[in-house]
């Protein structure tokens, strides 16, 4: 997204989307293939982003297709409780006062840790949504070596990028059409 | 950083943990500010504020437990006090300077300075200058906007004119900074390269959001969230020889088992060698004299465009 935000005329959605892929390709010198958006499917695709991270429909990685049944889009999922703006930030998503509850590190090591072990023990996948400007704290940054420390301490824990993450499951698992 | 209209009020460029040194060798540096904003609403101090019996207890009992507390432990803190505070509580002010704090300024009333008419805040300022001056024998070197209970935003209020006024009138330091974890320059004034240092602040130090927060009665208490904040961030900060900073006030903190909670964390965080726990001003000289803006202040131009197809 350009500005946090997709504009609902398409004309305006693709010259967003055209500059906010231009700024971004600048700055990472390669090509972008992924998004957390609600930019158009269709749209998407036709730009060479092939992947989104921007629903928590499913726990696992999934193709999702537009409402025309088109368009498949890997989606990796994410969830609000693995963001930490959710329990770090105040007023997030404009919540009132009396609805804070900001806290503290080790009840989201705990929350997350439980998360991580859920999904480990299926062989599962987590994908965890950290912002620079909250997680970036000193204490943050220590509890979150301290997760991923206890993390590697079990065999097997692939930590890819999204990016690695979609060829991954393009290469093992392409989308193969609607099931009939 | 490239500068950002109506964004940015800063380089955005943080220190690295080895270019931060403090005095004489020691280690990190501990800030303790002491909020006596009694002030629920943006307006400032009402009637209402002062006729809490948990705010004459923090008055009372409660800064006679963190003064004893502090002169314990070698601390010298920094009280932020609405200027109609320190007006009204004299003797108060009398202990808190005969003790060797600092005593700098919030406000008038404690009041959010958005709400004032145009050009009323610098008159404000002026007039919350001169009753300190008259209170504590000395112009206040800092000035502090903390949060109030029923505040939107958990930053503190200023309006885009505070630090340049505020730098006018010779103030040496800003006490309420969101931008960085070290001491750093807001900038007041681009196209100048006007700045004034401005000192860390964190909600998530703040008693303000764990004891009874939003009001007393209702609000969520949550001291031990407060006080594994507290340590976590000073453990982190020490190991990185950097600062850190909380924010107290005598009617939350003071009160029997949230000062026992207090006290022992500051008795923990002063057993580490090397800690430097200083007032607010002594902190901002030693800033001002080893990173002083002219050599440490490096905004980029800015690379603001405004686009016609923009939504905001």
């Amino acid at each position: 997204m350009w500005e946090h935000e997709v504009p609902k005329d398409p004309v305006i959605e693709d010259a967003h989307l055209t500059r906010a892929l231009a700024a971004l390709e600048t700055v990472a010198g390669r090509p972008i293939t992924g998004t957390r958006s609600s930019h158009t499917p269709a749209l998407l695709r036709q730009k060479g982003v092939v992947y989104n991270s921007f629903t928590s429909a499913r726990t696992m990685p999934f193709y999702e297709l537009d409402a025309e049944g088109g368009n498949p889009m890997l989606q990796l999922p994410f969830h609000y409780a693995l963001d930490d703006a959710m329990y770090f930030s105040f007023g997030w998503l404009a919540t009132p006062n009396a609805a804070q509850r900001i806290l503290d590190v080790d009840e989201i090591f705990d929350i997350w840790w439980a998360a991580f072990e859920h999904q480990y023990k299926r062989g599962g996948y987590l994908n965890f949504l950290l912002h620079p400007f909250v997680s970036g704290h000193a204490m943050r940054v220590d509890m979150i070596e301290r997760l991923i420390k206890r993390m590697r301490t079990l065999p097997g824990v692939w930590f890819p990028t999204c990016g690695a993450l979609a060829e991954h499951i393009f290469t093992h698992h392409p989308y193969r059409g609607v099931e009939e | 950083m490239p500068w950002k209209d109506n964004y940015t009020t800063s380089d955005e460029i943080g220190v690295r943990d080895g270019a931060v040194t403090w005095p004489e060798g020691r280690h990190m540096a501990l800030g303790l500010t002491v909020n006596l904003n009694p002030a629920a609403k943006a307006c400032g101090v009402t009637a209402k504020d002062l006729a809490y019996p948990t705010w004459h207890f923090g008055m009372d009992e409660g800064l006679q437990a963190f003064l004893g507390l502090f002169e314990r432990l070698g601390i010298r803190a920094t009280f932020a006090a609405p200027a109609f505070v320190a007006e009204a509580y004299g003797p108060q002010v009398e202990a808190i300077l005969k003790a060797g704090h600092e005593i700098a300024a919030q406000g008038l009333l404690g009041e959010d300075p958005n709400l004032l008419e145009a050009g009323q805040e610098a008159d404000h300022m002026d007039r919350a200058g001169e009753i300190l001056k008259r209170a504590t024998g000395a112009a206040p070197k800092g000035w502090y906007a903390l949060p109030r209970g029923d505040d939107r935003f958990a930053t503190g209020t200023v309006t885009d004119a505070t630090i340049g006024l505020l730098r006018e009138r010779g103030y040496g330091y800003f006490g309420t900074g969101l931008a960085d974890d070290a001491p750093y320059y807001w900038i007041s004034d681009f196209s100048r390269r006007e700045s004034l240092l401005t000192l860390p602040y964190y909600y998530h130090f703040d008693d303000t959001f764990f004891l009874m927060f939003p009001h007393e009665g209702t609000g969520l208490e949550r001291p031990a969230a407060l006080k594994r904040n507290w340590r976590a961030q000073f453990l982190a900060q020490y190991r990185r020889g950097r600062y850190f900073n909380i924010t107290v006030s005598p009617a939350r903190s003071g009160w029997q088992h949230r000062f026992d909670d207090l006290a022992s964390f500051l008795e923990e965080a002063m057993s580490y060698p090397g800690v430097w726990a200083a007032s607010a001003s002594d902190l901002a000289a030693h800033w001002q004299a080893t990173c002083p803006a002219e050599t440490h202040l490096k905004p980029a131009a800015s690379i603001w465009r405004d686009y016609d197809d923009s939504l905001s």
